[in-house]
């Protein structure tokens, strides 16, 4: 409590020192000045600060939160996430085409197996898994990529009654997953992060 | 006559109130006169009035007592000087004086080097839009009102976001190293 009519007075100082105080009250002040000791103090505690402000190197002092908002938004860390599964699952679609399609030429034209698309499955769920824990130990910092993720996750995270979940499983998967299923094909043994899917 | 004739303070005792609270008096006095000459002057015009007078003044309030003194000894100043006080703020808010003081600031320890460092630190923990109303105000001189303007912002939310940061500022200079 002791530290508002401190903070009172600072201010007071700062504005005087400033020349931010209209003539009457600066007159005030300096009266004040005369009498009490703590407003004596305070006007040299301020020019410390002042001149220790101006003082300073300030191309060295890092402008963390003023940067992050000038970021373009292709920088932003969100989107960064978001273009690397993006990328790691096209990388992981091309393996599994080029890989069906040499199968297929191998096995004479016929499709492939049920193990392409568990690996497939597999991949998926590993590489949501991983963005699920980066996403979890985001810094408290990041309110707007919260706020973000809370607004794309609302329908998910609460799907109404009796419909369909709408987990984002991408089409390729839920076909080559009816594909092997359809095949009765025995899907591998279930990696500890598969409840993630 | 002597000084112990007259019972004035000791030399010794002198000097030791100088070095407890010579640089603290020449902060105060540079608040007051704007301009560090006129200040160290004041400053030795105040203990030459302690080697004086200073016996008359109680032993556990020589610190108010000295700074009452330099007070007067810097309104005296400036009646005498009349210059238009505006006019001398300006003049030693400009960068040309502060860049005298800090050039005193060795000798007077105006400005302690752990204070700019710890301020330095403190000013990179504000918030970038407190940083940013700091630089423009103190480091680059713009008026409240001109900050206000080119940020697009209240000059109330411009006053308030200076306002919070020197009390951080203020703390950090106050911790203990």
């Amino acid at each position: 409590m002791k530290d508002k009519p401190r903070a009172d007075l600072d201010w007071l100082a700062f504005r005087y020192l400033a020349a931010e105080l209209p003539p009457a009250e600066s007159r005030e002040f300096e009266r004040r000045l005369e009498l009490a000791q703590e407003a004596r103090e305070a006007v040299g505690r301020l020019v410390e600060l002042t001149c220790a402000v101006r003082a300073l190197d300030w191309d060295t002092i890092p402008q963390v939160a003023s940067r992050s908002r000038r970021d373009a938004w292709h920088q932003r860390r969100g989107v960064r996430w978001a273009a690397g599964l993006a990328l790691g699952l096209t990388l992981a679609l091309t393996l599994a085409i080029l890989n069906r399609a040499d199968h297929a030429r191998r096995s004479g034209g016929e499709l492939a197996g049920a193990l392409p698309p568990a690996e497939l499955a597999l991949v998926w769920s590993h590489a949501r898994t991983v963005l699920t824990e980066q996403a979890d130990d985001e810094p408290a910092g990041w309110q707007w990529l919260a706020a973000a993720e809370r607004e794309a996750e609302a329908p998910i995270a609460d799907p109404p009654a009796g419909d369909e979940p709408t987990v984002d499983t991408p089409e390729w998967m839920v076909s080559a997953v009816i594909a092997m299923e359809s095949e009765g094909g025995e899907p591998p043994a279930p990696a500890d992060n598969v409840e993630g899917i | 006559m002597s000084a112990a004739d007259h019972g004035k303070i000791d030399p010794a005792t002198v000097a030791d109130l100088y070095a407890r609270y010579g640089a603290e008096l020449q902060r105060f006095l540079v608040g007051l006169l704007r301009d560090s000459q006129l200040a160290a002057d004041t400053l030795q015009a105040t203990f030459v009035k302690l080697a004086e007078q200073g016996h008359q003044s109680r032993e556990d309030s020589r610190k108010g007592w000295l700074f009452r003194v330099a007070y007067n000894e810097a309104m005296l100043l400036r009646r005498r000087q009349a210059v238009d006080d505006v006019a001398r703020r300006r003049i030693a808010w400009g960068r040309e004086s502060v860049g005298a003081l800090m050039a005193a600031s060795a000798e007077t320890e105006l400005v302690r080097a752990e204070a700019v460092a710890r301020v330095q630190q403190a000013i990179s923990e504000l918030p970038a839009d407190q940083q940013q109303v700091v630089r423009m105000r103190i480091y680059e001189e713009k008026t409240f009102a001109v900050i206000a303007a080119e940020l697009g912002i209240p000059l109330g939310t411009a006053l308030g976001r200076m306002r919070t940061a020197l009390g951080k500022l203020r703390t950090k200079l106050d911790e203990q190293p």
